[in-house]
């Protein structure tokens, strides 16, 4: 009985650290397909997700399209699809506005710069959240399954029970979600006529771009995708939520670190793994002790030290820079 | 160098002067305790400027974590105060501890440079900030939610517990004096052997390495001396304020000691003491003019939002930073001038 108890715990805790570790995958794949293609390693990667999520956000607060009051817009479905997809159009303009305004004017500076640069604009995304959303209240998560709209006999109409484990509909979407952005992303990169000029790109600029391939296109498409994905990973991530607030999405900025290390900065395929186990990593210490806020973020630099210590420096900036 | 060491001091020294005769010019109006605790609070924040000046401009490692070398400090003197121990003592232990936490952080830079080296410092700031400043199981270390309250005690007679505008002038006038000996010890520092060996390092790791510079050693102690400053700053959060919390050494605190340092002029000791001013009194400002919105935080967010996007307007348009670029267009103008212009020395 406490066996069966203990593994019930086990295999909810295992879910969690997996979906978990989705969303830091895919902070992850946009972190190394921007550093890969266009030499910036964006420590903003997180607060243009934050921005991007809270665009969904005040979409279904001030807006509230499809629904009579705010409330009634944060279950309904049709209201949430509109705000998500004011959230993703917003997402590719911010990446399309930070590459033409800001990062194509500072190609051929060290990487240190870009890098600051980056904090600047996390600086900035961050503050304006703040000032526009409010800092100090929490905000209503987006959940696209919400167990209200559940009929009164089945309140686990959103869920599939597998013996001990549960898996909700969000957590799988979650991970479908990603696995399929990262797939379809990887087969972008390799097979598309954009992927492929995009490796090219990140490859040699100069000789791309004496190819005919237009690189300042290529670093605007990759700085579009990469917000993409960050907008993705930040309305996930408040989708298996209860509140969130401007800090909480900004700071996934080192579990997406450690994990793209992972990969060394260039793999997509292993960034998606390193992920999935940093998820899982983070979560486990659930097992025993019950509320930390920090010990994840504690995890988190661990794997970036093991991973900076195990690999040579080399290795890790084989990327353009 | 177009002015001494000698005349670099005493520039810098007069300054400092200026600056402590700042609060008796104040019309009697302005006499308040916010303003006094601004003033004195912008000391501290200068202490972190300067921090990053020594580890960054001088030495080249990039660091985003100067506010937690701040809060380790801050929360351990407010816990150690707290216990009864005398403030002078605690203020000591913070430091060394600031210290002892910034050579941990400069064993990975033994082996990473740039931004690999940012990444660490991020995760640093940010597990810092999230386990020992704000969690719960490290009550005895952060004092809880509420954080530390230091009433008791005093140092060199000036008591904490009445914080009126003459106390914090008092203090405000003993950081800066204990800023000038530090400002004035790290210019010597600069021109001393080991500040040659420093700036080789940030020239190149490898030419200095040839040259038979102890990597090691340097670089240790560059980390060493730089957390060490930003851990007086810290030491003083609790004479200013009365009491600490997590708050003023978060993970974006951080960020905003480097972005303000790299604004400012990240290899200018005098920019130090401005940053801090600007750190501190352009939120007060903001804050004051946003009307019923009077609170200190309000400001901190605006100023971040204003420095963010100043930082990368200024890397784009000024890539040597605004006093560097300056200095660069003034050397270049004097050197067209038929008087200051130097024969040209033949090549071999």
């Amino acid at each position: 009985m406490l066996l069966a108890g203990f593994l019930g715990h086990f295999a909810a805790i295992t879910v969690a650290g997996i979906v978990l570790g989705g969303i830091f995958a895919l902070t992850a794949v946009g972190i190394v397909l921007v550093y890969r293609v266009t030499g910036v390693l964006n420590l903003a990667q997180g607060a243009m997700g934050m921005f991007s999520t809270f665009m969904a956000w005040a979409v279904l607060h001030y807006w509230h399209p499809f629904a009579k009051t705010s409330n009634l817009a944060f279950s309904t479905p049709s209201s949430i699809a509109v705000a998500v997809v004011v959230a993703l159009l917003f997402s590719l303009l911010l990446g399309l506005a930070l590459e033409n305004l800001v990062f194509r004017w500072i190609r051929g500076r060290p990487p240190v710069v870009k890098t600051v640069v980056t904090v600047g604009i996390l600086l900035t995304l961050q503050s304006s959240a703040a000032l526009l959303f409010g800092s100090t209240q929490y905000h209503e998560a987006i959940q696209f399954f919400d167990s209200s709209r559940c009929p009164d006999t089945n309140l686990l109409c959103f869920t599939i029970v597998l013996g001990p484990v549960r898996f909700g509909y969000d957590q799988l979407l979650v991970v479908g979600a990603t696995l399929l952005l990262a797939t379809g992303l990887a087969l972008f990169l390799r097979y598309a006529r954009v992927g492929v000029a995009m490796r090219a790109v990140s490859d040699d600029a100069v000789a791309a771009s004496l190819y005919g391939i237009p690189v300042n296109m290529i670093g605007s498409v990759s700085w579009m995708l990469g917000s993409l994905v960050a907008a993705v990973a930040g309305i996930l991530l408040i989708s298996i939520g209860v509140t969130f607030d401007t800090v909480s999405l900004t700071v996934l900025i080192v579990d997406g670190l450690a994990a793209a290390l992972i990969g060394g900065l260039v793999s997509l395929p292993l960034a998606v793994v390193g992920g999935f186990a940093l998820g899982l990593l983070e979560t486990y210490p659930k097992l025993w002790i019950s509320q930390s806020t920090g010990l994840p973020k504690v995890i988190a630099i661990l794997v970036i030290l093991a991973v900076l210590m195990l690999r040579s420096e080399r290795s890790l900036l084989r990327a353009k820079t | 160098m177009i002015v001494g060491r000698r005349g670099r001091i005493v520039a810098g020294l007069l300054s400092l002067l200026v600056a402590a005769l700042v609060p008796l010019l104040l019309p009697v109006g302005m006499q308040n305790l916010a303003i006094g605790g601004a003033l004195a609070v912008s000391v501290l924040y200068a202490f972190g400027v300067l921090s990053v000046v020594v580890l960054t401009g001088y030495v080249g490692q990039v660091s985003f974590c100067q506010a937690t070398f701040m809060g380790i400090s801050a929360l351990a003197t407010a816990a150690l105060v707290n216990h009864g121990l005398n403030y002078f003592a605690s203020a000591a232990v913070g430091v060394a501890l600031s210290f002892a936490l910034g050579i941990i952080v400069g064993i990975p830079a033994l082996r990473l440079r740039g931004i690999l080296l940012a990444v660490v410092t991020v995760g640093v700031a940010l597990s810092f900030d999230y386990f020992f400043f704000q969690d719960a199981s490290f009550g005895w270390f952060n004092g809880g939610l509420s954080g530390w309250k230091v009433e008791e005690a005093t140092f060199f007679g000036l008591s904490l517990n009445n914080l009126d505008f003459d106390h914090l002038i008092k203090v405000y006038w003993l950081l800066l004096a204990l800023f000038a000996v530090i400002a004035v010890a790290i210019v010597n520092l600069h021109d001393s052997g080991s500040g040659r060996r420093f700036r080789a390092i940030r020239d190149s790791e490898v030419a200095a390495a040839t040259m038979g510079v102890d990597l090691t050693r340097y670089k240790l102690l560059a980390f060493g001396i730089s957390a060490a400053i930003a851990g007086v700053g810290g030491a003083f959060f609790p004479l200013v304020e009365g009491a600490v919390t997590h708050d003023p050494f978060s993970f974006f605190h951080s960020l905003t000691l480097a972005a303000v340092a790299v604004l400012v002029g990240i290899r200018f000791i005098p920019a130090a003491i401005l940053g801090g001013v600007f750190l501190q009194l352009f939120p007060y400002a903001i804050a004051k003019l946003e009307q019923g919105l009077n609170h200190q935080d309000i400001g901190l967010t605006w100023f971040n939002a204003v420095l963010g996007a100043l930082l990368v307007f200024q890397l784009i348009v000024y890539p040597d930073g605004v006093w560097g670029s300056q200095a660069k267009q003034t050397s270049h103008a004097l050197s067209k001038l038929p008087v200051a212009r130097r024969p040209v020395r033949a090549v071999q």
